[in-house]
């Protein structure tokens, strides 16, 4: 058994340490060195191969089933059209992203987008139809910086760029 | 009948006393102790240092810790009329009264308590002529009248009827102990020092030295008192939201909690008015002409508003004690210290 004892108390090792205390806090309060970012009008940047949300091309589509195969949380559903094909619809309820079915279509029809911030007003509207899929969701974007975080002499900077330039 | 005198405003001034019907409501507002009740020290300069404080409080936590604080409301001034607000929120705001409580007590204490609070207020100089009620015993009347705060404070607890406000009223109760004596001690060696409890020859025999540096022991036990008292970090025993919701103040909602939130700043603006009159110097700073007798009470605010800030942020920095530790502390650390710092003023005087 491991007995726990009370530290002993040096009263000046503890004052060392409220003062360092109340020093390390003044150093933040003049300058802060906080990482966070203000959403809605910055955003973080982003790669160009982002997993967001899934485009699907009608045209290409070959009905191949491959998708709803790949897709390890049963999110794609497959609906009957009136040509009798069937077409990938997928319920981002359920979908996580990964980009599995993107992987496994063999024709390219379906795309990947980098939009990953969207929010649904219900549960009904989180339902991919196949008509959905065609075009990437309509997102108000009022971000006006990108923010990108970078790794400086080890230390984590962030770095605000404004949306116009690169 | 004394006018405080304010030369930025003469002209306004002498203009509305000519006015028939406002001109004797501007000579009973400008009377020198009516003055001090209603702007300063009085409700004015309390609602002023009280919205600055509960802004500066949320934002110097929030740049400690790597937030923004409150940002949304008049984003262009960093959201300095969120208190404002956060006000208006809570007038309108539906008062919840529980059937549990004991109602007349439940209703009437915070808002007796909000008022009676003021009371130290009549007692304390915000410079030569800004004073409600002189006397010679002035600090001690003001050390003697702020208890109130504390029956204020156990008796919502105990009429609100509930879990948390019950062991929040304890520990209020226990605490009070622990820090009163203590505060008493350091109150009282300063007053051995001026051999007087007169604001204003306290201040006066600071002309030199200022209190803190005389009897530094007193000034640290002043200022840790004081964050007990006032329920600051790292003493925040009673109303620590994560052991007790809001201690004795639980049950409390819409105005009636914003009442109830108040009395804590106002128990923290006059302590820290006492803090500035017996340790800081008063009102010592160079005259502004053009404020005329609100000079004096223009470095008294200085004083005060550091003082609130400093309180505020040690929010920021600190974790919280235990109640056992606080207990611990004050019955044996500033017990102690209270000892020293009487020796060192009976020093003082024998030299």
């Amino acid at each position: 058994m491991i007995k726990v004892t009370a530290p002993k108390s040096d009263g000046l090792r503890i004052t060392a340490y409220h003062i360092d205390a109340l020093l390390t806090g003044l150093k933040e309060l003049i300058k802060p060195s906080r990482l966070t970012i203000h959403y809605p009008l910055e955003k973080r940047w982003t790669n160009d191969r982002f997993r967001g949300f899934i485009i699907n091309d009608i045209e290409k589509c070959i009905s191949c089933f491959q998708c709803a195969w790949a897709c390890p949380v049963n999110a794609i559903w497959m609906y009957r059209a009136p040509n009798g094909k069937f077409y990938p619809g997928i319920r981002y309820e359920q979908c996580i992203l990964c980009h599995f079915c993107v992987d496994a279509c063999p024709v390219g029809s379906l795309q990947g987008t980098t939009i990953h911030d969207v929010a649904f007003p219900d549960l009904e509207s989180t339902v991919y139809l196949p008509e959905d899929m065609a075009k990437p969701p309509n997102v108000v974007d009022e971000a006006k910086y990108i923010v990108k975080y970078e790794v400086e002499n080890g230390n984590l900077i962030m770095r605000r760029i404004p949306r116009g330039s690169k | 009948m004394y006018l405080v005198q304010i030369p930025l405003v003469e002209p306004i001034i002498k203009f509305l006393l000519g006015v028939p019907v406002i001109g004797p409501i501007v000579e009973f507002l400008m009377w020198e102790p009516v003055f001090a009740v209603w702007f300063l020290p009085g409700l004015v300069g309390l609602f002023v240092v009280l919205i600055y404080t509960i802004w500066w409080e949320r934002k110097a936590a929030g740049r400690v810790q790597w937030r923004y604080g409150p940002l949304q409301i008049s984003r262009r001034t960093g959201g300095i009329i969120q208190p404002v607000s956060d006000l208006i929120r809570y007038m309108l705001q539906e008062i919840i009264l529980p059937d549990e409580v004991d109602m007349p007590y439940f209703l009437h204490v915070p808002v007796l308590a909000f008022f009676v609070a003021l009371t130290p207020l009549l007692f304390l100089p915000a410079g030569p002529h800004l004073i409600a009620i002189y006397t010679p015993y002035n600090i001690l009347i003001v050390v003697v009248l702020l208890s109130i705060f504390n029956l204020a404070m156990v008796a919502m607890g105990w009429a609100s009827n509930d879990k948390w406000a019950f062991i929040g009223t304890v520990r209020e109760a226990l605490v009070y102990v622990s820090y009163e004596v203590s505060f008493m001690a350091s109150v009282i060696s300063m007053l051995i020092l001026y051999a007087t409890a007169d604001p204003f020859r306290a201040v006066s025999s600071q002309s030199m030295l200022p209190g803190a540096l005389m009897n530094p022991a007193a000034f640290l036990l002043a200022i840790i008192t004081t964050a007990m008292a006032t329920d600051r970090y790292p003493f925040e025993i009673v109303t620590n939201e994560s052991d007790v919701v809001a201690g004795p103040f639980t049950e409390y909602g819409g105005l009636m909690f914003g009442l109830t939130m108040t009395v804590t700043y106002e128990k923290g603006y006059i302590m820290s008015l006492l803090i500035s009159l017996l340790f800081l110097g008063g009102w010592s700073g160079p005259y502004i002409w053009v404020l005329g007798d609100l000079s004096p009470a223009f470095w008294l605010g200085f004083r005060v508003f550091l003082l609130m800030m400093f309180f505020s942020f040690l929010r920021a920095v600190y974790p919280n004690y235990r109640l056992d530790q606080v207990l611990k502390i004050g019955w044996k650390t500033l017990l102690a210290l209270s000892v020293v710092s009487l020796i060192i003023s009976m020093a003082w005087r024998v030299l």
